[in-house]
């Protein structure tokens, strides 16, 4: 298993297709034929993406969208638009969308939009966790810098004389 | 005897009032009675008039939405149709013999016609609500022309058809305030119908002409060598659903819709076009775009200053390797007004950069070819390219690295739409002034620069 993508489309027919398709690649997949049922299964399965059609029944795309990366971080959504207006495409790329496809699709496009957003979730939670760690990193050293701060004006009563004054001075300069 | 006697309950009343009096009161009451009923009735029919109004509007946005929702009703089976054949074709399934796939491909074909039809209808009952709503924007002339032909021939490389293709475009074109959605598919639908009615080895020309009208517009002309229209229908083929041969939906294809797009989405640009044809030569497809001649602090009155040229769309060089990226912010950019040209590589870039000169450059880190960083500093060794912003993206929290080597700015990756813009914007705004007007002179006379 390479992956595991959910589509959610009401359209029953073009889910089958997209089955077949995706698991002639070695692919995983699950489905849901609306967003609410959609977000349930991201809820149990965590797919680490998500085919979303931006029309449906009862939820629009767009929200499910918005849903999914507000509350599920390391799922991503590519839209599957059947309007061929940019200002669509915009509008999904603004709301956190990886990626869309205009249906109709070529097989091969759809393939090489779905290979790329893996390849750009897996650079996403990687910076997400050096980000992490450097936020980490920096607590840490405020910590540090802090008590070091505190042992400066220790040492800047008890220490007398101009080449002791220097000393703390550039000591100062280094943990600003 | 003889004596008329008046009615007691008038009797107080003539007292007062002389005959003639009464009678002019009664006319007066006669009149206005009339005229009160006259205005209700006015009142009346016009309500009526307003209602039918509202009415006819309904049925119209019914219409035009009945339209639009059964292109999309239509379209909805196609997806998974057309995804079937495809995968089928490709043999993934199981091996097919010659005839299974010649006899898909014919299918493939027709639904991808079946396709193309169903969107320009779609795109018929869009613009046929009579509420085409046009997001105008500056853009550059060349560029969106440019744009349009690589995508034509994208589609007619698929069918194997040789054509000849002549493009003359000067450097100078100017800069038009346009909805650059609606314009491309003014020029897809000419090229289309240019392509459909041209045998192959035929030309197929696009011309940008000079200015007319105290340079208001520029005239544009698409052309081919087709087989011609016939006098008598000139003044029909703009009309909806006329084609010049019924014979020709079977032959060529299409709704008799796509120069009626043409026609409507001009003329809500406030534009007209025209067409000179002689059957068995060719025929030219002539209209108009209007200029977009922006506001310079240091120039007042541009049309005096006659070798300054329009000032263009702001042109932004994208280097990034990843087609994907590249498309998203090149969608982002052209929604803000911005012509962007992508570069895959280092290499591309380099020579795009000395090329073009874009007023910004935002730059990926990691290239296929090239370490971006390097990159950079190659950017801010040239002359040539020294003077250009360069904003880079990059998943690398390198930022120190990046500013001093001479980047405008630093933004991480995947970055946030919002972000770009400003940044963009901000580095942009800061170009405009005397510079930028210096730079300009000095590319219309190259001679003073060395």
């Amino acid at each position: 298993m390479i992956g595991k993508i959910l589509i959610i489309d009401d359209d029953p027919t073009l889910v089958d297709f997209l089955k077949l398709l995706l698991e002639s690649e070695g692919y995983d997949t699950l489905d849901a034929a609306d967003g609410i049922s959609g977000l349930d299964l991201i809820h149990q399965q965590n797919p680490e993406l998500v085919l979303l059609d931006y029309m449906m029944p009862n939820m629009h795309g767009l929200d499910v969208l918005r849903t999914v990366s507000r509350k599920y971080e390391s799922s991503f959504v590519v839209m599957l638009t059947g309007k061929g207006s940019e200002e669509v495409a915009v509008e999904c790329m603004k709301a956190g969308a990886l990626d869309y496809v205009v249906k109709p699709f070529d097989n091969d496009r759809l393939l090489s939009v779905v290979r790329n957003a893996f390849r750009l979730r897996e650079l996403e939670l990687e910076k997400r966790k050096l980000h992490e760690q450097m936020q980490r990193n920096m607590e840490f050293w405020n910590e540090k810098r802090g008590e070091i701060t505190r042992l400066l004006a220790r040492l800047q009563s008890i220490a007398s004389g101009a080449e002791a004054a220097s000393v703390i001075n550039e000591i100062r300069k280094l943990i600003e | 005897v003889g004596q008329i006697t008046e009615p007691s309950y008038f009797r107080g009343l003539s007292a007062k009032l002389s005959l003639p009096a009464l009678a002019g009161s009664a006319v007066l009451l006669l009149y206005n009675w009339k005229l009160l009923h006259l205005t209700a009735d006015t009142q009346q029919k016009s309500q009526q008039l307003e209602d039918a109004n509202k009415e006819l509007l309904q049925l119209d946005e019914l219409k035009s939405n009945f339209l639009s929702n059964i292109s999309h009703e239509l379209k909805a089976p196609l997806v998974s149709t057309k995804g079937y054949l495809d995968f089928i074709l490709t043999q993934k399934m199981g091996p097919l013999n010659a005839k299974q796939e010649k006899g898909l491909k014919v299918a493939r074909d027709n639904l991808n016609l079946l396709s193309r039809l169903i969107s320009s209808l779609l795109d018929f009952s869009r613009l046929s609500g009579g509420a085409m709503k046009l997001r105008r924007r500056p853009y550059a002339l060349k560029e969106l022309i440019e744009s349009c032909v690589e995508s034509f021939h994208l589609q007619t490389r698929q069918k194997g058809k040789e054509l000849n293709f002549v493009m003359n475009i000067p450097d100078s074109a100017p800069g038009v305030y346009i909805d650059a959605d609606r314009i491309r598919e003014v020029f897809m639908n000419l090229l289309d119908n240019a392509d459909k009615f041209t045998a192959t080895k035929g030309c197929i020309t696009i011309e940008v002409k000079e200015t007319i009208a105290e340079d208001e517009f520029v005239q544009v002309c698409v052309g081919d060598s087709g087989i011609g229209i016939p006098k008598e229908h000139l003044t029909k083929i703009f009309q909806r659903f006329y084609q010049v041969d019924s014979s020709s939906t079977r032959k060529y294809g299409g709704t008799g819709l796509g120069l009626a797009i043409v026609k409507e989405i001009l003329e809500a640009h406030g534009c007209t076009i025209r067409v000179e044809s002689e059957v068995g030569k060719g025929s030219n497809f002539i209209f108009i775009l209007p200029i977009h001649r922006s506001f310079h602090p240091f120039m007042p009155d541009q049309s005096h200053l006659a070798f300054v040229k329009p000032q263009r769309t702001k042109l932004i060089e994208v280097i990034e390797d990843d087609p994907h990226i590249t498309a998203v912010i090149k969608a982002l950019l052209e929604e803000e007004g911005f012509a962007v040209i992508p570069a895959p590589t280092g290499i591309d870039a380099l020579r795009i950069a000395k090329q073009h000169k874009p007023d910004l450059i935002t730059l990926d880190i990691y290239l296929p070819d090239m370490n971006g960083f390097d990159l950079l500093s190659e950017l801010h060794r040239d002359p040539q390219t020294q003077p250009i912003p360069v904003i880079v993206l990059s998943i690398l929290l390198d930022k120190e690295k990046g500013l001093s080597l001479g980047a405008a700015d630093y933004l991480e990756k995947p970055v946030d739409a919002e972000k770009l813009l400003d940044v963009v914007k901000r580095v942009s705004a800061s170009l405009e002034g005397v510079p930028n007007m210096v730079d300009q002179i000095k590319q219309q006379f190259p001679s003073t620069q060395s």
